[in-house]
C-alpha cells in the first residue's frame, strides 16, 4: 500500500543546531502516523560547525531522501521548490550590544524623518506658499504665523499616525504596518536572490 | 466672515498637512533606508518602536521648522547636539545612496547635501584621511 506523505516546505528557516531534521524546515503529514514521524525525524543536512552560513537547498533532493527511506511512500510537496536553512552557532545573545543597536536605528528614524520633512519644507518653500495663500483667502498680509501654519502641522501628524496605523504600541486596526509589510517583502527578496544565485552556480551558465 | 475666512484657512493647512504627511512618509517607508537598516542590525522585532520614533520625528521636525522655537542648550550640548544629529541625518542620507539613481531621478524634491554621505562611507571604509578631507569640507559651522 502506498502512503501519501505531505510535506510543505518553508522557504527560510533559521536553525542553530548542526542536524537539521525535516521536521525543522517543514510540516509534515501522513495518514499513517508511524510513516509520518519516520519521516519527520529525517535528517537532511548537516551543518558545518561553528560558521554561520545560509544553505539554499532543492525540495528534490528532500523527496528522494524520503522515497529512499522506504519503497511504499509518495510524497507531495506543497510548499516551496528551493528552500534555505540559515545556521547561526548559537552564542550568548549580548543584550547590551542589541540595545545599543536599537537605540542606533531609533536615532536615524527619529533624526531621518525629521530631516526629510524639514528639507520638504524648505525646497517648496512652504513659507511663502502660506503667505500667499493666506494673502489669497484674507485679503491682506499675514501678520507672522496664523491658521494656516496650525492646520498644517497637526495635519501632518495625524497623516503620519493614520499612516503608520499606530500611536506608540497601540494599533488603530490589526493590518501590518508599512514598516512591517516592508520588512516582510525585503526579507523574501533576499530569499529570492539567494535562491537564484545558488542556481546559477550550480548550471554554470551565465547570462551571455 | 473673518470666522469663514479662517476656517477656511485652518482646512487648506490640514488638508495640505495630511496630504504631505502621506506622500513623505509612504515614501520614505518604501525607499528601503529603514528596512535595510533594521535588517543589517537584525533589530526587525522593534518595528513598531522605529515607527513611533519616525512619526515623533517627522512632527516634531516639522513643528521646528516651521515654529523655528529656539533649542538653546549651551556651548557644549549644543554642539554635542549638532555633531550627534548631522551624524545621523549623514547616516541616514548615506543610505538614500543606496536606491540609487532612481530615487534621485524620480524626487527631485529631497535634495540632499552631499558632504554628510561621503563623510559616513569613508568612515565605514575606514579611509580616515579621506574622512578628515571631508570633514574639514563640512559646510556647518558646528559651534556656531
Amino acid at each position: 500500500m502506498k502512503h501519501t506523505v505531505y510535506v510543505k516546505l518553508n522557504q527560510i528557516t533559521e536553525v542553530s543546531h548542526r542536524d537539521v531534521c525535516l521536521k525543522d524546515v517543514a510540516q509534515v503529514y501522513c495518514r499513517e502516523k508511524t510513516v509520518q514521524n519516520k519521516c519527520s525525524v529525517m535528517k537532511i543536512l548537516t551543518v558545518e560547525a561553528g560558521k554561520a552560513r545560509r544553505y539554499v537547498m532543492s525540495s528534490l533532493d528532500v523527496i528522494e531522501g524520503l522515497e529512499a527511506l522506504d519503497s511504499s511512500i509518495e510524497v507531495s510537496n506543497t510548499g516551496e521548490v528551493d528552500f534555505i536553512v540559515a545556521y547561526k552557532p548559537p552564542s550568548p545573545s549580548l543584550r547590551t550590544w542589541q540595545w545599543l543597536k536599537t537605540i542606533f536605528v531609533c536615532a536615524a528614524c527619529f533624526f531621518g524623518a525629521a530631516f526629510a520633512i524639514m528639507t520638504f519644507n524648505n525646497d517648496v518653500s512652504i513659507t511663502d506658499v502660506f503667505e500667499e495663500i493666506y494673502q489669497l483667502v484674507m485679503g491682506h498680509e499675514s501678520q507672522g504665523l496664523s491658521l494656516l501654519e496650525a492646520g498644517y502641522s497637526i495635519g501632518l501628524s495625524v497623516g503620519i499616525v493614520v499612516f503608520f496605523n499606530h500611536v506608540a504600541s497601540v494599533k488603530l486596526n490589526t493590518d501590518p504596518t508599512p514598516l512591517e509589510v516592508e520588512m516582510r517583502l525585503y526579507e523574501e527578496n533576499i530569499c529570492k536572490t539567494l535562491i537564484a544565485n545558488e542556481g546559477r552556480k550550480e548550471s554554470g551558465i551565465d547570462i551571455r | 466672515m473673518i470666522s469663514v475666512k479662517m476656517a477656511v484657512l485652518a482646512l487648506i493647512g490640514l488638508s495640505a498637512g495630511a496630504v504631505v504627511a502621506g506622500g513623505i512618509f509612504a515614501f520614505l517607508a518604501i525607499i528601503g533606508v529603514y528596512v535595510r537598516l533594521m535588517g543589517k542590525t537584525g533589530t526587525k522585532k522593534h518595528t513598531l518602536l522605529f515607527e513611533t520614533f519616525i512619526i515623533l520625528g517627522g512632527i516634531l521636525g516639522n513643528l521646528w521648522d516651521i515654529y523655528e522655537f529656539p533649542l538653546l542648550m549651551g556651548h557644549f550640548f549644543g554642539a554635542v547636539f549638532l555633531a550627534g544629529s548631522g551624524l545621523f541625518m549623514g547616516i541616514f542620507v548615506g543610505c538614500l545612496d543606496y536606491p540609487g539613481r532612481d530615487f534621485r531621478k524620480s524626487l527631485g524634491y529631497l535634495r540632499i547635501s552631499p558632504a554628510y554621505g561621503p563623510i559616513f562611507r569613508s568612515c565605514i571604509f575606514g579611509k580616515l584621511r579621506a574622512f578628515y578631507g571631508n570633514l574639514c569640507r563640512l559646510p556647518c559651522n558646528v559651534t556656531g
